[in-house]
């Protein structure tokens, strides 16, 4: 008979018995979970559907906005721009009428310019003709000036060379008339002085060097 | 004749010595003149009879008269003189025609006193001759007297020659006193000077060795005398004397004929007074004294290179330094010829700037090492590298100093080259290159823009290292231009 | 030859000197006579005195009177061991005589010469003046002296050129 279970078999079904239990717990669990799902999915779906629905009031409302904003912008723009193109002729017609005033003026000042221009030109012309003529003048008396001082030098100085020559040949013959006058002594006092003659004059010189006491 | 003057009559003759009797105010250094022309001057007094030399060649009898001329031994001199030739009497032989005197040239005697120590003035500016050998490291200073040694044929006319021509255009004024030369020599001479346009600012006083004996001993008088009168103006003067050995010759000749009795050698007992009393009148002046001073190259000519014979040693003693120059050299190629170990400038260093002074320094050591290491160098086949450096440096720095003749450097491309050796550009190059580029290079730092910098900061250098460091700088430029 | 001796034998052989100087300058007047006359002399005492056979030489009239004018005192002066002592002194002593050099214009023989040299001592008072008679003819007349080293122009010549001018002009006045 009924003997003690095996602990073993105890075991083994007790554990079974727990692995049902938690089994069932786990599907029960489970079944919980996906049904909070799909209660979560709906609501998610309905407030996505509420924000689009939203969104697209909003951009429609906004597109509204938007076209009537450009429109208003468009009219003042073009406003605007008539009013810029108006000024901008009338500016434009001023300047033109300065700029061909200014034309004329430029043109009647240029002629007047070249007038006086050429009349001035014409004076300085005239005014260096003159100084050049002067001037001229000036160095051809100077020119001439000083051609005929050194002329006159260079004359001075032949001249001047000339008398040196004619004084060195005068005293060249000077002492020529001496020598020649010496030699004929000398020919004639030879032949003319008698011996007695010389030796007076001996004489007379040894006298003279007593007297002069040269010979002491 | 005029009407009264002293004469006196010849008692003896001998050659050119005449002995007269009579005149009794006469003084030594008067000049007088015989009845047909000839002219002598009084050498010695005795009690009874005059000593005259005479300078003219006449037949001179016993008893022939001789009158007194009223001037004494001088000569005219003046601003004309120069780029003539005159012999000591004044007489120009280079036949251009009669010398333009005035009438207010002074005439002055040949034989004047030297100037005391109160006129002279310390040396200090050098004396460039564009050599670069004598001008770095034997320098000449302006009124110092250097002699000039050497055998035949080893040069030395033509560094005189070169030394005058040099000289272009810096007011130094060149007298040239040949005595007792052969009259080639002294045309040669004359013609060389004019060739290269340095015969404005040159007188040569010549006498040729077929003259008397008189005339001859007194070139070096008038040499001197014509060089005192550019110096009492304010001028530089260079006076070249060549050569003083002939000089002493002819002294003896005469005082041997005259029966003085002789000394040393057979000169006469007065040779070093006649050297010395010549020499003295050299030197630089104060400007109370003219100014102006008198640098003197007295030259001798030795004998087989023999410079202790009596008339070399005087002249040694009576200089302020010597160039000694051998033939041995000149053959070799070196020129100038000098050998600079033996030759000295005992005041050229005080005229040299510091560069200048540190560089020939510097030189000089690696000359005197080299000449040691030299005899190791011959035996020897591997040298360390030290040893190769400094015999390559001696190349380098004896191809530097080898200069042509007629050729000029300036001071500062002189110092330049020499401090080139000592930068990376020169240290491996062989001496072959230097000779090649020498003149390149030079150029360069005269005319590139890149180098012409460093020429002109040479004055102002204190260091010749920082001379090298700036040439380190110019090695990229000067490599361009000598390619190898 | 003791010293005083010595001084006394000189004292007395310059009084000799003297006396045999003054008889020969006497009759002597110029340098040249003198001169010979001393050699001629002395060439006489010595062969005299040594004897030779070689014959004596020619002399002159002139010299051969003088010659037998002297004084046999004068001959007495000399003998064989002074003679040659006398004759170096008199030789020596030419040098210090005072000699008067005159330059003439024309030739002179002896007599002439002879006349000169008595006026001449007449004149300047000196017995023993010896006179050296040169010529030169660019003196045109009259004489130029040198004594003492010192030379002076007494001729013609030397008046005619301090007068170079004057004459100049009175030969000017001749001209055209």
């Amino acid at each position: 008979m009924p003997e003690l279970p095996n602990p073993t078999i105890l075991i083994t079904g007790a554990a079974a018995v727990v692995a049902i239990l938690l089994y069932f717990h786990e599907y029960y669990l489970r079944r919980k979970d996906s049904l909070d799902q799909r209660k979560i999915s709906q609501e998610t779906k309905q407030k996505a559907a509420q924000l689009i629905n939203a969104a697209e009031e909003a951009e429609s409302e906004l597109l509204s906005k938007g076209n009537w904003a450009t429109q208003k912008l468009a009219e003042e723009f073009e406003s605007r721009l008539e009013g810029l193109i108006q000024t901008s002729q009338n500016s434009i017609s001023v300047s033109q009428d300065q700029l061909i005033k200014f034309m004329k003026d430029l043109q009647k000042r240029s002629a007047d310019f070249e007038e006086a221009s050429r009349s001035s030109t014409e004076a300085k012309i005239n005014q260096i003709f003159e100084r050049l003529e002067s001037k001229l003048s000036d160095f051809l008396i100077q020119t001439e000036q000083k051609t005929t001082s050194s002329i006159e030098l260079e004359l001075k100085s032949t001249r001047q060379l000339i008398e040196t020559y004619k004084n060195q040949q005068l005293k060249l013959i000077d002492e020529n008339i001496i020598a020649m006058m010496e030699q004929t002594l000398t020919l004639v006092l030879a032949k003319k002085l008698s011996l007695k003659d010389q030796l007076d004059l001996v004489y007379e010189a040894l006298a003279k060097a007593k007297v002069e006491k040269f010979i002491v | 004749m005029n009407q009264t003057q002293e004469v006196g009559y010849v008692i003896s003759s001998r050659d050119f010595l005449v002995y007269l009797d009579g005149l009794p105010t006469i003084r030594v250094n008067d000049m007088v003149e015989s009845d047909n022309g000839a002219r002598g001057w009084v050498n010695s007094i005795a009690e009874d009879k005059i000593e005259i030399l005479m300078v003219d060649d006449a037949k001179i009898t016993p008893k022939q008269l001789f009158k007194r001329l009223p001037n004494r031994l001088g000569l005219a001199v003046g601003d004309y003189l120069l780029g003539r030739s005159i012999n000591p009497l004044g007489i120009p032989i280079d036949g251009k025609g009669p010398l333009t005197k005035l009438k207010n040239n002074p005439i002055l005697e040949l034989d004047q006193a030297a100037p005391g120590i109160e006129s002279r003035q310390f040396i200090t500016q050098q004396f460039l001759t564009g050599i670069t050998l004598i001008d770095t490291l034997i320098p000449i200073g302006r009124g110092q007297r250097e002699l000039i040694l050497g055998d035949a044929h080893s040069g030395k006319t033509a560094f005189l020659i070169d030394i005058i021509v040099n000289q272009r255009n810096t007011g130094v004024i060149c007298i040239y006193a040949s005595i007792g030369q052969s009259a080639v020599a002294v045309r040669n001479l004359i013609d060389t000077l004019k060739n290269n346009n340095a015969l404005s600012y040159t007188i040569v006083i010549a006498t040729s060795s077929s003259e008397k004996a008189p005339l001859i001993f007194l070139t070096p008088k008038t040499a001197f005398t014509v060089a005192e009168y550019f110096q009492k103006k304010g001028k530089e003067v260079l006076l070249i004397l060549d050569d003083m050995g002939n000089h002493a010759k002819i002294y003896r000749e005469i005082a041997l004929l005259g029966n003085k009795p002789p000394g040393r050698e057979s000169y006469p007992g007065d040779i070093f007074y006649q050297h010395a009393h010549l020499l003295e009148r050299a030197g630089n002046f104060l400007p109370g004294f003219g100014g102006g001073s008198i640098s003197a190259l007295p030259v001798v000519e030795l004998n087989l290179n023999d410079f202790t014979a009596l008339i070399p040693t005087n002249l040694m003693s009576m200089t302020d330094g010597h160039l000694l120059f051998k033939s041995g050299l000149h053959s070799q190629g070196q020129i100038p010829a000098v050998d600079i170990s033996l030759s000295v400038s005992r005041v050229g260093r005080q005229t040299q700037d510091l560069l200048s002074n540190l560089l020939s320094t510097r030189i000089r050591q690696i000359l005197s090492e080299a000449t040691d290491l030299e005899t190791i160098s011959r035996f020897s086949a591997e040298l360390p590298a030290e040893t190769q450096l400094i015999l390559r440096q001696r190349d380098l720095i004896m191809a530097v100093l080898k200069q042509d003749s007629l050729t000029a450097i300036p001071k500062q491309i002189q110092t330049i080259l020499l401090a080139l050796i000592f930068t990376s550009f020169l240290k491996d190059k062989p001496k072959s290159f230097i000779e090649k580029y020498k003149g390149v290079i030079s150029e360069a730092f005269v005319k590139q823009t890149a180098l012409i910098p460093i020429t002109k900061s040479i004055g102002k250098l204190k260091d010749e290292q920082k001379l090298i460091q700036l040439l380190e700088g110019a090695g990229p430029v000067l490599t361009k231009l000598c390619p190898i | 030859m003791r010293h005083w001796q010595r001084l006394k034998w000189r004292s007395s052989s310059f009084k000799i000197m003297d006396e045999i100087f003054s008889t020969i300058l006497n009759e002597t007047f110029t340098l040249t006579q003198l001169k010979l006359r001393l050699r001629i002399l002395k060439s006489h005492l010595l062969n005299t005195f040594f004897g030779s056979d070689s014959p004596a030489e020619p002399l002159n009239q002139l010299d051969l009177d003088w010659q037998s004018s002297l004084p046999k005192t004068f001959y007495q002066h000399f003998n064989k061991d002074n003679v040659y002592d006398i004759f170096k002194d008199l030789e020596s002593s030419l040098n210090q005589l005072q000699v008067l050099t005159i330059y003439l214009v024309f030739e002179v023989n002896d007599q002439i010469s002879k006349e000169l040299g008595t006026v001449a001592r007449k004149t300047f008072n000196k017995p023993s003046l010896l006179l050296d008679i040169k010529y030169d003819s660019r003196l045109i007349a009259g004489c130029s002296l040198v004594w003492k080293g010192v030379y002076h122009d007494y001729s013609l010549i030397s008046k005619i050129e301090g007068k170079k001018a004057e004459i100049l002009q009175s030969f000017k006045k001749f001209l055209r």
